[in-house]
């Protein structure tokens, strides 16, 4: 329907230059010159799945979080990635997670150009690709016709999705966007609202990084396909990360509570709540996010957050969305440092609080979301034991090849973070794997543990332990404290000294890997 | 890292499966079996082989020995912790037992354990003589059990096996008598001693303790039969292992007659230990940071268990020289009779109330200490449990039933969601007050309770009702169902272990009787509550007299 009217316009576009711009009537005596009809101007090129989208193709390899001096085995992305304008283009931040090469190429095929992640955030699954300053760069650019970024769409829109096949021929989809569904990038991140659209797909391409159009412009980029359901990043998400990328803001805010459901009459009879009424349960306050600090407490209800009435199940009434979860609606909507309005009831009494939006909640966090682009992770092999920052790679990891389980002293380390805050730690520092090495003989099982002191001094980050560690010692032993028994290790430095080399020259060049950027 | 002889769940799950070789009539290929019958002559061969150095006296009356060895034939009720007020599954094995006394036999305790009925019968006769349970050790996989005097007479001739007081060595020739899978009647099967070692017993799952692993054949239903060598008993056999060959492990001696010495007055009180987990000293730097001298000696105390023999007297970082004047070396072995053994094997031989000498150094300074031997108070909740009846309290659906391992593997709860309690749990570190953790281990559906949020949502252990810390099973009763009226409140809030992001789980004290008459009925709930575990001791006398 919509492709009709395009060449209908374009042609009547065509037209144009065949009617002259005025007649002029002719002299008696005078014999006019031809004049020339006026040239009209060159159709604009209006976006195409051709002209506005690019091939992606990356390379990946992730670091091995237990034997950080080394990745895993490589891995390959392969999608489409959006033509934005002003030499950038947008994708999915999955597809060049940990990437080591991108490129991209042109949708008739030919050749393909460098390119590099500009600015990514893991937990809206988005990331701005752009091209270094060079001829094939001009070249490459030539051609492309932007999309610019649309306005949300409401429940039951009709959308087109893009794509175009290995040859290169255009495909467009009819869509209808169905519902909004929650969408979380990890077992940790904040999760967001997506667009569940309902279409069949032709199975040519990928599947993935499909732009979702209206009128020409862009109003979602697609996470996953299945089950004749396109999954997509709405256009809220993608305009606020798009400022975010410009302003370089960190990412989205975070409110810091977990929520549970008042369904239940007598959990709410309990509360002091009528029986057939509103709010959602706050089951955690995170320490020193904004919701803290604004004066959450955990027990509280919350019954209107942004302006919007939350249900008891944690809905609220959009109008152009239907019912969706409410705080991921104020997520999406909202960025770093907006104040927002919450109406909570507390033992029964009605109260009012303002919060100022921040990331706190997950930036704070003593063990980080270490998720960042092509990031190596840090740590310092001494002696044959291996330290690290606990981070969530670090665990999910361990999960990985443990069947789920996390040895005691991490468990216990994760349930008390809130000591170590206390105690001044800016990360907490582990023993990770150990490395056999005289000088670490008999340690074999004293590993993944936290490291609380160095001969007595408290450990407060990896780069202090780095600190301690090259500080001279009366004697030859460093007495290393953890929270595994036997609480005390002791290594020899002069062995420890022998123990490096012998590693440095036969397997690990590098032995102390401090800053994160990249390498 | 050694080990106290309790070892760690994760560590049981690494090590390869042990078969327990009661026949639970499930066929398994019979390896290398001898059944060729030794007659006099060839009785006099063996004697003169040079290796049964325990023989003495009369050659052995192989025809007496057959006659002391009866087949055990149990029928067992084992109850299914998922739903503890049903009675449980019938089913029965065979096994074995031998003649140590007037009217008693000594057999495994797997054989009989969760016994309804036991019939024993001899060599070459058809009667089934009924017999029942004197003592039973199921951390040493070790049973006593008896007949009536009036149906002794078939054994009054026979002569008592004797045990020998020695541990045979390697390569000593024995035989194996019993009842294995393969045939209905008696079977002997012959090897060698392999091996002398310190292994886990899989009937308990947790203990582990000396046995001696020979190359004889050793299938399901040689379970409680003697290993002779000569005319003296070595040991009992008992298990086997599926992922070897010609490997059988037979009980030794001096585990034997700790069971029989422990019995003497009336009642089994279970093995003792330290309580100590002990680090090995291997790295110089660590042996020098404890001021050590270069020598091999001295094994690191690593942790200590709250409330066992050696809390408040042994500390973290003490290291150990000596154990009842016995010297011990870096990774805790003790010399006793020209064998390298581990200290915990000098314990385990051990009473509770035994009274050992512990020489240490303390920061660099020489101690000695005096351990009075108990039982540890927690280990049992990783132990398998027998003849008991499971406990648990229904209260308005929701089945609450100790932390303990039947409980989590019948109920399939993964042991990541417990870890930490468990691990806590056996390291004594909930207050002495704390006799067990209960967990909610399902929610039997019903109005009542379907409000609240799905199983698997929160996690399974109980921290609190109303407030109050839950310190045993039956102090849950009394917060869930208490006698004073005053503190009869309005709603029952339960909080659970480790519950940061959950809700926690409420019911209103009015709906939860009419709720526990309708769950009764629809789900066949014969009592609610059972606090008691005990199984009144087996008398198979009634159902037998037929």
């Amino acid at each position: 329907m919509y492709t009709l009217s395009f060449f209908l316009l374009a042609g009547l576009l065509a037209t144009l230059p065949l009617f002259p711009a005025q007649a002029q009537s002719p002299q008696p005596t005078q014999q006019e010159p031809c004049v020339p009809a006026p040239v009209a101007q060159a159709p604009v090129a209006t976006p195409s799945p051709t002209r506005s989208m690019v091939t992606l193709k990356a390379t990946r390899q992730s670091y091995n979080h237990l034997q950080p001096w080394q990745k895993l085995s490589t891995q390959y992305s392969n999608g489409f990635a959006v033509y934005l304008g002003n030499g950038q283009f947008l994708t999915v931040e999955t597809m060049v997670r940990d990437a080591t090469f991108v490129e991209l190429v042109p949708s008739q095929g030919g050749r393909s150009v460098s390119a590099r992640v500009v600015y990514s955030d893991p937990e809206a699954n988005l990331a701005l690709i752009g091209l270094p300053a060079s001829p094939e760069s001009s070249a490459f650019l030539e051609g492309l016709v932007p999309l610019p970024v649309g306005s949300p769409q409401a429940l039951n829109a009709s959308v087109e999705l893009w794509q175009y096949s290995n040859e290169g021929l255009p495909l467009t989809t009819p869509g209808i966007f169905r519902s909004s569904t929650p969408f979380s990038s990890g077992n940790d991140f904040p999760g967001f609202l997506a667009c569940d659209i309902q279409a069949t797909l032709t199975p040519e391409s990928s599947s993935a990084t499909i732009p979702v159009v209206v009128n020409d412009k862009l109003v979602g980029i697609s996470l996953n396909y299945r089950q004749q359901t396109l999954t997509a990043v709405s256009a809220t998400v993608i305009n606020n990360f798009l400022q975010n990328a410009k302003s370089g803001r960190p990412g989205f805010p975070t409110l810091g509570i977990s929520i549970s459901e008042l369904t239940d009459p007598i959990f709410r009879e309990y509360l002091k709540l009528d029986r057939n009424g509103n709010g959602i349960y706050i089951s955690q306050v995170v320490p020193r996010s904004c919701a803290a600090r604004a004066g959450l407490q955990k027990g509280d209800v919350l019954e209107e957050l942004d302006g919007r009435p939350i249900d008891n199940r944690g809905l609220t009434q959009d109008a152009s969305l239907g019912p969706v979860p409410a705080a991921l609606l104020m997520h999406d909507s909202h960025k770093m440092g907006d104040t927002i309005s919450v109406k909570i009831r507390r033992n029964g009494e009605p109260l009012s609080l303002n919060i100022q939006l921040d990331r706190s909640a997950v930036d704070k966090d003593l063990v980080s979301r270490d998720i960042i682009a092509n990031a190596c992770p840090s740590y310092i092999i001494y002696g044959g034991l291996v330290f690290q920052k606990l981070t969530s790679s670090f665990i999910d990891t361990i999960k990985g090849f443990n069947d789920n389980n996390l040895p005691t002293e991490l468990i216990k380390a994760l349930n008390n973070k809130e000591t170590y805050v206390q105690e001044g730690r800016e990360e907490l520092v582990v023993i990770g794997i150990v490395l056999p090495t005289p000088a670490t003989l008999g340690y074999n099982t004293c590993g993944f543990c936290i490291v609380n002191k160095v001969n007595g001094t408290q450990v407060k980050s990896l780069k202090h332990l780095s600190e301690l560690l090259d500080q001279p010692t009366a004697s030859d032993l460093i007495e290393i404290e953890t929270n595994k028994a036997p609480f005390k290790l002791y290594l020899s430095r002069s062995t420890c000294h022998s123990s490096n080399e012998a590693l440095r020259r036969r397997a690990l060049p590098v032995l102390r890997r401090l800053n994160s950027s990249l390498p | 890292m050694f080990l106290s002889t309790r070892t760690p769940l994760r560590r049981v799950l690494c090590t390869c499966s042990w078969v327990v070789l009661a026949s639970l009539g499930c066929p398994l290929a019979v390896v290398g079996q001898d059944d060729t019958m030794p007659d006099a002559d060839e009785a006099a061969f063996v004697a003169d082989y040079g290796t049964d150095r325990v023989m003495t006296g009369d050659l052995p009356d192989t025809e007496k020995q057959y006659q002391g060895v009866v087949k055990v034939e149990v029928a067992t009720l084992t109850p299914d912790y998922s739903m503890p007020w049903q009675p449980g599954n019938y089913s029965g094995g065979i096994g074995t037992a031998f003649l140590i006394g007037k009217c008693a036999f000594l057999t495994n305790a797997h054989v009989v354990s969760n016994a309804e009925r036991i019939h024993i019968s001899q060599y070459g006769s058809s009667r089934k003589i009924p017999a029942k349970v004197k003592y039973v050790a199921h951390d040493a996989d070790l049973a006593l059990i008896e007949i009536d005097e009036k149906d002794f007479a078939p054994f009054a001739e026979l002569p008592y096996f004797e045990l020998s007081q020695e541990l045979p060595k390697l390569e000593d020739e024995v035989r194996a008598l019993g009842y294995p899978i393969g045939g209905t009647r008696l079977s002997v099967t012959r090897g060698v001693v392999s091996r002398i070692d310190f292994i886990t017993y899989a009937h308990s799952k947790m203990q582990k303790h000396l046995a001696i692993q020979i190359d004889a054949a050793i299938n399901p239903g040689n379970s409680g039969g003697p290993v002779l060598m000569g005319n003296k008993v070595i040991g009992v056999a008992f298990q086997g292992i599926a992922s070897a060959n010609n490997t059988g492990y037979v009980i030794p001696v001096p585990v034997v007659n700790r069971f029989l010495q422990d019995v003497r007055d009336g009642r089994y009180d279970q093995y003792v230990d330290l309580g100590v987990t002990l680090f090995p000293i291997s790295n110089p730097a660590l042996r020098k940071a404890l001021q050590l001298p270069d020598d091999e000696r001295g094994v690191l105390a690593s942790d200590i268990v709250k409330g066992s023999s050696c809390d408040g007297l042994l500390k973290t970082g003490d290291v150990i020289l000596k154990v009842d004047d016995y010297d011990v070396d870096s990774s805790g072995m003790i010399n006793l009779d020209g064998e390298s053994i581990s200290m915990n094997e000098l314990i385990e031989r051990r009473f509770a109330g035994d009274i050992v000498a512990i020489d240490i150094m303390r920061q660099g300074k020489p101690e000695r200490v005096s351990v009075q031997l108990k039982t540890s108070q927690t280990g049992w909740a990783l132990e398998a449990e027998y003849d008991r009846k499971p406990r648990y309290v229904i209260c308005a659906g929701l089945v609450f039933q100790p932390m303990q391992r039947d409980v989590l593997n019948d109920n399939k709860i993964p042991f990541h969601s417990v870890s930490l309690e468990v691990t806590e749990f056996l390291q004594g570190v909930n207050s002495p007050e704390c006799k067990e953790r209960v967990m909610l281990t399902s929610v039997l559906d019903d109005a009542v309770n379907s409000q609240l949020p799905p199983q698997g949502s929160y996690p399974p252990v109980v921290s609190k009702v109303n407030g109050v810390r839950v310190q045993s099973l039956a102090h849950l009763n009394e917060l869930l169902y208490p006698q004073q009226a005053d503190q009869q409140t309005p709603f029952i809030v339960i909080e659970m272990e480790g519950d940061k992001y959950g809700r926690p789980i409420v019911l209103k004290r009015a709906d939860i009787a009419a709720a526990n008459a309708r769950i009764a009925r629809q789900y066949n709930i014969g009592r609610a509550v059972c606090l008691d575990g005990s199984r009144e001791t087996i008398t198979p006398t009634a159902a037998s007299q037929r």
